[in-house]
């Protein structure tokens, strides 16, 4: 945007002042902050079973666990396949437990370091989480203080109806473009908070291609409101826009955004779209902190005017987050 | 609403009381101004009184004053007293009502021993006023104390007062009692100035030789001031010679300035006009435009900022006195390039500025309703703005088709201020001093506004962003400076504000006491409450007066800044051989509520509109802390040595984890010494020392992963980390040389005289590794802190005439 042309120019002003100031200026070393190192993890416990298809879709629900280290070592952090991690139900009964995935001597080709699947974990029970069940995931790895995390799984929104209206072909843009409408039953007396994504499905229901905010309609992208409902991308933390009902009284909350209908070229065999299937995932409010706070990491990263944005955890005394999402599905007929 | 009405109630009664001993008969009443015989100055917090009964009042903000004493067959002594100055006496028959102007002079030991009348006179003594956590600092005293490249700071000497502390290195914005910068009320001949600092807060706006008198309140704040939380700054500009024409001036390292004043028409009407500006870049011009030429390319680069201040002062009638007065302040960076010619006619050009400033105008009109009422009516406007622009122009050939590309952008900031207030001083007998008013002031916000445009873009080429927010702000206040004791005195008041804004209306009732009751002839115990309520928040990354920081209203969903304070203490003037000394101890605590911070990740850039109130959060904080102020004012050796222990702590449930946090600027300790040496009348010596605990930072301490790519900071607790402990000692030697047409003062001063490497900002060097011909560099990863200012001596040339 041509606002941020503003940037240069400050800059460029910022220099000048910092000139003329330079030669006065003098640097010494001081002491470092203490760290002491802790677990990090990120987990988000869902209500649908972790299929092959579920996994692949929501590549960035799956477990990973590391450990912190001091701001002044040197090394890269890497993620760590010694933990032990395990999640409870109420009764205090283990409901889940998981593996790493690190394969014995594996190395990422592109970077030289060790293979980054390293800090994934995978569920070896198949656990299914159900809505308004209370779960503590704890974790443990040698030399680290042990973590846990409690949350009570959201319960399951309901989508009353969705459409979707094609739209004109644009031969610059790759993918079918239109607009995506869905109306979800709130209920006005407490705060929600819901994540939404929407992905493409063959005719057998198998994972066809993806469904993207089209930003080639100006005014419409991601970056104009705070709080708007709009897709979240399911293969990465990044693309997340949590959103909370608190502002809205009504009985009803609607989706609507311009979108792009994208192939992936994935598991499916078949050449055509047959459905859109739109999900809405009901989430902790801790989820929708920390997707907030990841947010405002990623777009203040680099800024020497913003505040520093310290990642939300609701994982004790570690990092990352113990999340939860109940999902909601509904299928849209192309 | 009990609480609402029980300070009602109980002010209420003490104003009939009032009233009722007005009635008391017969009386005689006493009235008039107190000014310097030689400029015809107003004399601020003259004690006049009666030395046969010890019954005294003082001038007002306008060196008036009104004593009423019973009647009687005899005449009557009247004695008016001020630091500095010879006494004034009047005698007139106790038997009808008179009025007496003072003309005070300068005492005549140009060392400044004055002598003290005895202490049942001196109604202003630190003992006898209700009055707390309040300190008037004379400029002569802030024009003697050492200076940063030779400019003297009236901002950065209130710094060296106990509960008032400094952002970081050579920062004029003032940080009082745990508040923020924008809780502070600095009002400039009672017009609010918003933004008080040049070039990113290393110099103040206020130009000393144009100033009078200078007044911070820090606590018991009474109740005809209101609008912010923390302090009230009451700056008053000179009013203009009214017998002769004077000036003086100074050259200094960076900027000079010139005050010029005099009779329009004697005793009847004067002007003052000072100007200050920097000359940087003037100075800097050849170097730069070598340097562009080198380059081929041609234009300009610069920085200054200047001030003006201006102000008419006519004597309508005896009863009867209009000023107005004007300033107006401006900072600019600026650059005009244009690149080398790459071919015939093809070039391109840019021009790009960023300024900021305000500009505050006021009418004022003194009026005596009558010996024992005294009105003020002000009418003001302050504007504070801040400018970016930018223009590109781009000439070229288009397939033989001379083209040009334009491109411009604006994007400011603003806030303007419409006020209209009267204020009334009744003074109906020595044991009660009313006062009562309102105020109605008309808020213009504009917190980002951008526009752009452009020839070219196939997209919008206009773009306009930004709207205004109207708000309107009205308060009435009264209170009584009432004595009830020999040994008790109370200062009650109770203000009344109510704020309009998008059709939601924010009222708040504020009860302020200050009490001081005589526990012997010299201590005083003083306690003081005062809820405030503040209307206004200003948005800052930066907390040091930047001036991408925003000013904001509080809307139907941010809603106004409240904090209350209790301040307990004591107060006693030592005598210790000859010399005399000001003693206070002082506590407060002090709870805010509804503070606003940016939320954590947002900032300045980007903020058009109305988006601001997505971007911040609310929360609270707690200040508390205790002061010791032990003051020197007379003699050849004045100064002062205060120390602060103080905490400052907020609560935001959006920051931190909804934990609580220090405040950047929390200080446990405090320490300042101030020493002003007189050792002839033409050679001064002065320092000044300071110790403080190191701000508090956000740092990263660690990194981690949630997935498998990106790596986190772990900052820790927000401002968890402590910057090394900030102190200096600074000197200043200045010699008077007198001339047939006037005289100069050279004065030399140290900055840092041992250099002390004091925090300024801190960065991680992220250190490096490589090999080369088999030979490996590294750098290992460090923390580092930027001084600013090592040593720095420096000279300025001040003239008078």
């Amino acid at each position: 945007m041509k606002k941020l042309l503003l940037i240069p120019s400050l800059a460029s002003v910022a220099a000048l002042a910092l000139l003329a100031l330079s030669g006065c200026e003098t640097i010494v070393d001081v002491d470092t902050p203490p760290h002491t190192p802790r677990l990090a993890l990120s987990y988000m416990l869902s209500n649908q079973p972790a299929t092959t298809d579920y996994n692949f879709f929501f590549q960035n629900r799956a477990l990973f666990v590391s450990g912190s280290q001091g701001v002044l070592e040197t090394q890269r952090v890497e993620g760590r396949a010694d933990a032990s991690v395990q999640l409870f139900d109420e009764t205090g009964r283990v409901v889940e437990q998981f593996r790493s995935k690190r394969r014995a001597g594996g190395y990422n080709s592109s970077t030289g370091q060790p293979d980054s699947v390293g800090g994934y974990y995978v569920p070896t029970r198949g656990f299914v989480g159900e809505p308004g069940r209370m779960y503590t995931l704890r974790a443990a790895a040698p030399g680290l203080e042990a973590v846990e995390s409690t949350l009570t799984l959201p319960g399951q929104a309901v989508i009353e109806t969705g459409s979707f209206v094609a739209g004109q072909s644009n031969p610059n843009t790759y993918g079918r473009r239109g607009r995506l409408t869905c109306s979800i039953l709130d209920n006005a007396g407490a705060t929600d908070y819901y994540l939404a994504y929407a992905r493409l499905l063959d005719r057998n229901g198998n994972y066809w291609g993806d469904v993207r905010p089209d930003y080639s309609i100006g005014g419409d992208g991601p970056d104009i409101s705070v709080n708007r409902f709009q897709l979240s991308e399911s293969s990465n933390s990044y693309g997340q826009y949590p959103f909370s009902d608190a502002g809205s009284n009504g009985q009803r909350l609607s989706f609507s955004a311009d979108v792009l209908l994208q192939y992936r070229g994935s598991t499916s065999t078949t050449r055509e779209a047959a459905y859109i299937e739109f999900v809405v995932s009901s989430i902790t409010l801790d989820t929708y902190r920390f997707y907030q706070s990841l947010q405002r990491y990623y777009d203040t990263d680099g800024n020497p005017f913003a505040e520093p944005t310290p990642l939300y955890s609701n994982v004790r005394p570690g990092y990352g987050l113990f999340g939860g999402a109940t999902d909601a599905v509904y299928r849209i007929a192309l | 609403m009990h609480y609402v009405f029980r300070p009602a109630l109980a002010f209420g009664l003490m104003l009939a009381a009032a009233f009722a001993h007005a009635q008391q008969a017969p009386r005689v009443t006493i009235s008039g101004y107190v000014r310097d015989a030689a400029t015809g100055e107003n004399l601020i917090g003259v004690a006049v009184v009666n030395p046969a009964t010890g019954q005294g009042t003082a001038t007002n903000t306008y060196g008036f004053y009104s004593l009423t004493l019973p009647a009687a067959a005899d005449s009557v002594r009247v004695l008016a007293s001020y630091l500095g100055y010879e006494r004034g006496r009047w005698v007139t028959p106790a038997t009808r009502s008179a009025t007496h102007d003072f003309r005070l002079r300068a005492a005549s030991s140009e060392l400044g021993e004055v002598t003290v009348i005895g202490s049942q006179a001196t109604e202003e003594r630190i003992e006898r006023t209700t009055r707390m956590s309040t300190i008037n600092v004379p400029i002569a005293q802030i024009k003697s104390l050492p200076k940063l490249f030779g400019e003297v700071d009236v901002l950065k000497v209130l710094q060296l007062l106990p509960g008032v502390q400094s952002g970081g290195e050579g920062q004029t914005g003032l940080y009082v009692r745990g508040g923020s910068p924008d809780q502070n009320l600095i009002l400039l001949d009672g017009t609010p100035v918003y933004n008080a600092s040049h070039l990113f807060g290393f110099f103040s706006v206020f130009n000393a030789d144009a100033l009078n008198n200078v007044e911070l309140i820090k606590g018991g704040f009474p109740a005809r001031y209101g609008g912010r939380l923390s302090s009230v700054l009451d700056i008053s500009m000179k009013e203009g010679n009214m017998q002769k024409f004077h000036g003086e001036g100074a050259v200094g390292i960076i900027a000079s300035k010139i005050t010029l004043e005099g009779p329009i028409k004697k005793d009847t009407a004067s002007f003052i006009v000072s100007a200050r500006r920097t000359y940087l870049d003037v100075l800097a011009q050849p170097f730069i435009k070598s340097q562009l030429a080198a380059e081929g390319s041609q234009g300009s680069i610069g920085y200054f900022f200047h001030d003006l201040n201006a102000k008419l002062n006519w004597k309508v009638s005896g009863r009867d006195r209009l000023y107005l007065s004007a300033y107006t302040g401006y900072d600019k960076f600026y650059a005009r390039i244009r690149d080398k010619e790459r071919s015939n006619g093809d070039y391109s050009r840019t021009e790009a500025s960023l300024g900021w400033g305000n500009l505050t105008s006021a009418l004022r009109w003194n009026h005596v309703v009558n010996d024992q009422l005294f009105m003020n009516t002000h009418l003001t406007y302050s504007k504070y703005q801040f400018n970016v622009g930018q223009e590109d122009e781009r000439r070229y050939n288009n397939s033989g088709q001379p083209r040009t590309d334009n491109y411009s952008l604006r994007y400011l900031s603003n806030i303007r201020d419409f006020s209209l207030k009267t204020d009334l001083d009744y003074v109906p007998s020595p044991d009660h001093y009313i006062r009562f008013g309102g105020q109605y002031i008309l808020h213009s916000f504009r917190p980002g506004a951008l526009q752009q445009k452009d020839n070219y873009s196939t997209e919008s080429s206009q773009q306009k962003l930004g709207t205004r927010t109207m708000a309107s702000e009205a308060s009435l206040y009264a209170e009584d400076d009432y004595r009830l004791t020999d040994r008790l005195k109370v200062n009650g008041g109770l203000r009344l504000n109510t704020f309009l804004v998008r059709g939601t209306l924010y009222p708040s009732l504020e009860p302020r006491v200050a009490a001081r009751f005589l526990l012997t002839e010299q201590w005083a115990l003083k306690a003081a409450y005062a809820r405030t309520t503040q209307y206004i928040h200003l948005l800052t990354n930066s907390g040091i007066g930047l001036p991408t920081d925003l000013w904001v209203p509080a809307t139907p969903l941010i809603k106004p800044q409240r904090a209350q304070q209790l301040s307990v203490g004591a107060a006693r003037t030592l005598r210790v051989k000859e010399a005399e000394y000001e003693l206070s101890f002082e506590s407060y605590y002090k709870p805010m509520q509804n503070l606003v911070e940016y939320r954590e990740g947002a900032s300045f850039l980007g903020t058009v509109d109305s988006e601001w109130e997505s971007k911040v959060t609310s929360g609270n904080g707690w200040a508390y802390g205790a002061e010791l102020f032990l003051q020197k004012k007379t003699g050849r050796t004045t100064g002062w040595i205060g120390y602060t222990l103080a905490r400052s702590q907020r609560r935001f449930p959006d920051l931190n984890q909804g934990r609580i946090f220090p405040y950047k600027y929390d200080r446990r300790h405090d320490v300042s010494v101030v020493v002003v040496h007189k050792f002839s009348p033409t050679l001064t010596l002065s320092g000044t020392w300071v110790y403080g605990t190191g701000n508090a930072i956000t740092l990263s301490q660690g990194r981690f992963l949630v997935g498998p790519n990106q790596e986190f900071e772990d900052y820790g607790d927000r401002n968890s980390y402590r910057m090394r402990a900030y102190h200096r000692f600074d000197l200043d030697l200045s010699k008077t040389k007198k001339k047939k047409w006037g005289e100069i003062v050279n004065s030399f001063s140290i900055y840092n005289v041992y250099s002390r490497r004091n925090p300024y900002y801190l960065y991680f060097d992220p250190g490096y590794s490589y090999s080369y011909n088999g030979v490996t560099e590294e750098q290992k990863p460090v923390y580092r802190q930027v001084s600013l200012f090592p040593i720095i001596p420096s000279f300025s040339k001040a003239f008078k005439f």
